[in-house]
């Protein structure tokens, strides 16, 4: 991403984002002081697991926290503009339009009573004066460019009648029909089987380097990001430990909550006989109340120091500070202070290039003839 | 593995359908083929994987092997014993031995009953403690899963998603089984928390002798457990072999499609993908004719329309690797 000269400033730029939930129990805080910022044409991933946050940041940009969430402080420049600020009308405007959001489960963001093509013409008519018939031309076209062979049937049909896989492609043609500017899209393959998620993630890519279109990405699969993501997030109990660009939180991991999270993963290029490192414990439950660094109940290299407040703060032997910093909220971390990733001999990476190039050299068959399967960049 | 390897139970042409509709008043003709002519075996003290995407009959499989549902047609033998065949009282006792950990732990707790009665009731309906030996019985088995052993008078829902797998995997184990039939113990569960769990089921068979089967979707954590893997598609098998031999040597092309599509946690190899997919799992109300995958394999013939290809040896090793694709074979003979 050298691109420094013609940038123009980030599409989203959030700062300093604090949510809470309240209940008769009291206040939750869900977010505590997240900011990053998504650049124009780039795939943003937010990694985490259940709990940490990385939903309700999704609910709070779009406006969509449920009625016990709140916003507390915080901003969100959306071209300039923070949305935060904005009134229910104003947002409307660019809900769906220029920002627009898929989620997990797809049958229940389609509304069963109604023909997909009612819907997805209904919404391309909400954000722009175009009469019926040219509202269906458009739907047709969007349905054609998520990959569904035979729209005007698609356009025909109930949203039971698609499969999972069909349903997320109607969920990002309703996306697209806005001409969003940004896609939030919230583990948008997690119930669907693998075969079906490589399509649409091929999708999502195809996307972004086609259209002027930025990405984010929120899913909790470590293999997803690296295949996907331009830079990352990671969260755990609602704050951000660690962001940076793709392949440098691959190869140097500095939070050891990331470092726990790539190597608690098997994959089949693992070495079996190689022990899976687990994250002891689990996601304490009151995290708000935790001072110092929430990870630290189940951290390895905990010190005393770590009771007390951290920062997200750059890490100080960091190359790639210009472009995007590469930070980490652990300040033995940031001083370079942890065995670098990999050093420990129960967590080496497995060298998959070794392996993977034994595969033997296939698609060369029938994808030829495929236009839209290279649609991975490379 | 030990030098003679003992089946512990063969599978052999297991068969189950559905009716495609279950109400009308005409008789039914059309059937869901979950289950279509499946044989494997599983040898003691191995876990057999079992992998497949929805809807290709893994599930169906671990469930007919615990008498959950009845197969319609071929035998489970375990131990040489067909338990297909078996009365209902009969089965009672094998039952005990083979026993079943599903993916949902908060849908087989029962809710209203703390955990000492949850694990007790098993143990003491099969009279395998009196009420006297019952506390110590009990610890121990939450010492087996890492338990804390004040937890017996809480109830399910005052343990997180991790720990209740581990009660789950405990009432599984209460019955002192031998063969386990895990249904995708760990989707549910976030990834720091599967690792435990898969580090405890590991665990567990080398104390316990334990043989698994271990049905799940995700191919990291079915490589990471398993001596070998069986592949499923559309209620076959398409491939079984040892997890290395799998997955760096495919011999089936839907093998190797799962596996591209598997995604590779390596910024630096990204596509090259080998196969993507095109299109969706085809109903298993018509399966298609010849080999179930010709739909959708990019290395597809004529003959993949007709011919059910059979499940065969493509290797002669120790543990031999079986594969139904004789075409895909042939072509890369050709080629080579």
């Amino acid at each position: 991403m050298f691109e420094r000269l013609g940038y123009v400033g980030p599409l989203l730029d959030v700062r300093n984002l604090r949510t809470t939930f309240s209940s008769d129990w009291g206040q939750k805080e869900a977010l505590d002081g997240v900011s990053f910022t998504v650049s124009p044409r780039e795939i943003l991933c937010i990694v985490g697991e259940s709990g940490s946050g990385k939903s309700v940041t999704a609910l709070s940009l779009m406006g969509l926290l449920p009625r016990n969430g709140k916003v507390l402080n915080g901003e969100a420049f959306f071209e300039g503009r923070d949305l935060l600020k904005m009134k229910e009308r104003e947002l409307d405007e660019i809900r769906g339009g220029d920002m627009a959001m898929i989620f997990q489960d797809a049958i229940s963001s389609l509304n069963p009573v109604f023909t997909i093509g009612n819907q997805l013409i209904e919404a391309v008519r909400a954000h722009s004066s175009v009469g019926r018939k040219e509202a269906r031309e458009e739907a047709l076209g969007i349905l054609q460019r998520v990959g569904l062979s035979e729209p005007e049937l698609v356009l025909e049909r109930y949203p039971y009648a698609l499969s999972g896989g069909m349903r997320q492609r109607v969920m990002i043609a309703m996306a697209l029909a806005g001409k969003p500017k940004l896609l939030i899209a919230d583990e948008p393959t997690t119930a669907l089987d693998v075969t079906i998620q490589a399509q649409i993630m091929q999708l999502l890519r195809s996307l972004c380097e086609e259209t002027d279109l930025s990405v984010i990405l929120i899913t909790h699969d470590i293999g997803l990001v690296a295949q996907m993501a331009d830079r990352v997030i990671v969260m755990y109990a609602g704050q951000v430990v660690e962001q940076s660009d793709v392949q440098v939180l691959f190869n140097s991991p500095d939070h050891p909550y990331t470092q726990g999270l790539m190597q608690a993963v098997p994959s089949i290029y693992d070495d079996k006989a190689r022990r899976l490192v687990a994250i002891p414990g689990t996601v304490p439950e009151h995290y708000q109340d935790i001072e110092g660094c929430r990870f630290a109940s189940r951290c390895a290299y905990k010190v005393d120091e770590c009771d007390l407040p951290q920062v997200l703060s750059y890490v100080a032997s960091c190359e790639s500070q210009m472009n995007f910093p590469h930070c980490v909220r652990c300040h033995r971390a940031a001083r370079g202070e942890l065995p670098p990733y990999g050093a420990d001999e129960r967590c080496t990476p497995v060298d998959v290039v070794a392996q993977i190039s034994q595969a033997p050299a296939a698609g060369e068959l029938k994808n030829e003839t495929k236009g839209d399967t290279n649609g991975r960049r490379a | 593995m030990a030098e003679e390897r003992k089946v512990l139970l063969r599978v052999e042409n297991l068969r189950k359908y559905y009716p495609a509709h279950s109400q009308g008043l005409w008789p039914v003709k059309e059937f869901v083929k979950a289950v279509d002519d499946v044989s494997f075996d599983i040898y003691e003290g191995e876990t057999l994987g079992l992998v497949g995407e929805s809807g290709s009959g893994k599930s169906t499989v671990g469930r007919q092997l615990v008498a959950l549902e009845k197969p319609d047609g071929g035998s489970i033998l375990y131990r040489g014993t067909d338990l297909v065949k078996m009365s209902d009282r009969a089965i009672r006792e094998i039952r005990r031995e083979i026993q079943m950990v599903f993916q949902d732990p908060n849908s087989s707790l029962n809710p209203r009953k703390h955990i000492r009665e949850i694990l007790a009731e098993p143990m003491l309906h099969h009279k395998l403690v009196d009420k006297a030996g019952l506390d110590k019985a009990l610890q121990e088995l939450l010492d087996l899963v890492s338990l804390p052993r004040n937890t017996l008078g809480r109830y399910p829902y005052e343990f997180s998603g991790g720990q209740r797998q581990r009660l789950g995997i405990a009432k599984a184990l209460s019955l002192q089984p031998k063969l386990l039939v895990l249904d995708e113990p760990v989707s549910a569960l976030d990834v720091s928390i599967q690792a435990q769990i898969l580090n405890l089921l590991r665990d567990l068979q080398k104390e316990l002798k334990l043989t698994y089967l271990f049905i799940a979707h995700g191919l990291g954590a079915v490589h990471y457990i398993s001596d070998r893997i069986a592949v499923m598609y559309l209620g076959k098998i398409m491939e079984v072999a040892t997890g290395t031999e799998l997955f760096c040597e495919p011999r089936h092309p839907y093998t190797l499609a799962l596996k591209s599509a598997d995604p590779l946690p390596d910024p630096a190899r990204r596509g090259g993908l080998d196969i993507v997919l095109e299109g969706e799992v085809p109903s298993a109300v018509n399966p298609p004719s010849g080999c179930r995958f010709h739909t959708r394999c990019p290395y597809a013939e004529a003959s993949c329309r007709t011919d059910v290809p059979p499940l065969v040896a493509v290797s002669n090793g120790d543990i031999p690797h079986l594969a139904a694709c004789p075409v895909w074979q042939r072509q890369r003979e050709a080629r080579q």
